[in-house]
């Protein structure tokens, strides 16, 4: 399972909507017309 | 990450949103996020694992998500992706130097 097909360099980055602190929902198109940083990390509670 | 959240305002300055993602919970995030000082950008709960599939960066061995930064640009199109490894963090002085370079 390590060969996960990551998402590259001209790829269209896709929708998402998910909850966050206050279970407030954010979703990818509330940035339209912002770059936007995802940061994936593995757990809370990890270094970084 | 407390090294992103420390410099929010240059990313703000270069018209740019960061968003933090893992597989916690909302609950789990609100602690961390107090203890480790993250409170200028949003950390957002992929608990269905759905995002972290599409995005190819599930890591099975741990039910989580490998460590990879995105840049999404205004049209919706990826331009930069970078993997960590063990021990790696993502950089904020080289995202911020990627997204200057976008124009």
């Amino acid at each position: 399972m390590s060969e996960e097909k990551i998402l590259k360099v001209g790829d269209t980055a896709p929708p998402f909507t998910m909850k966050t602190i206050g279970l407030k929902e954010v979703s990818l198109k509330d940035y339209q017309g912002k770059n936007v940083v995802l940061l994936f990390y593995p757990l809370d509670w990890t270094p970084g | 990450m407390p090294a992103f959240d420390k410099r929010i305002k240059d990313f703000e300055a270069a018209n740019t949103q960061v968003l933090g993602i893992s597989t916690d919970s909302p609950f789990s995030h609100e602690n961390w996020a107090k203890s480790v000082g993250i409170s200028h950008y949003p950390l957002l709960s992929d608990v269905q694992r759905m995002v972290s599939k599409d995005y190819g960066v599930y890591w099975a061995d741990w039910n989580a998500n490998r460590r990879v930064t995105f840049i999404v640009n205004k049209d919706g199109k990826i331009v930069f992706v970078e993997q960590y490894g063990k021990g790696e963090l993502p950089d904020p002085d080289k995202i911020l130097a990627e997204i200057k370079k976008l124009g």
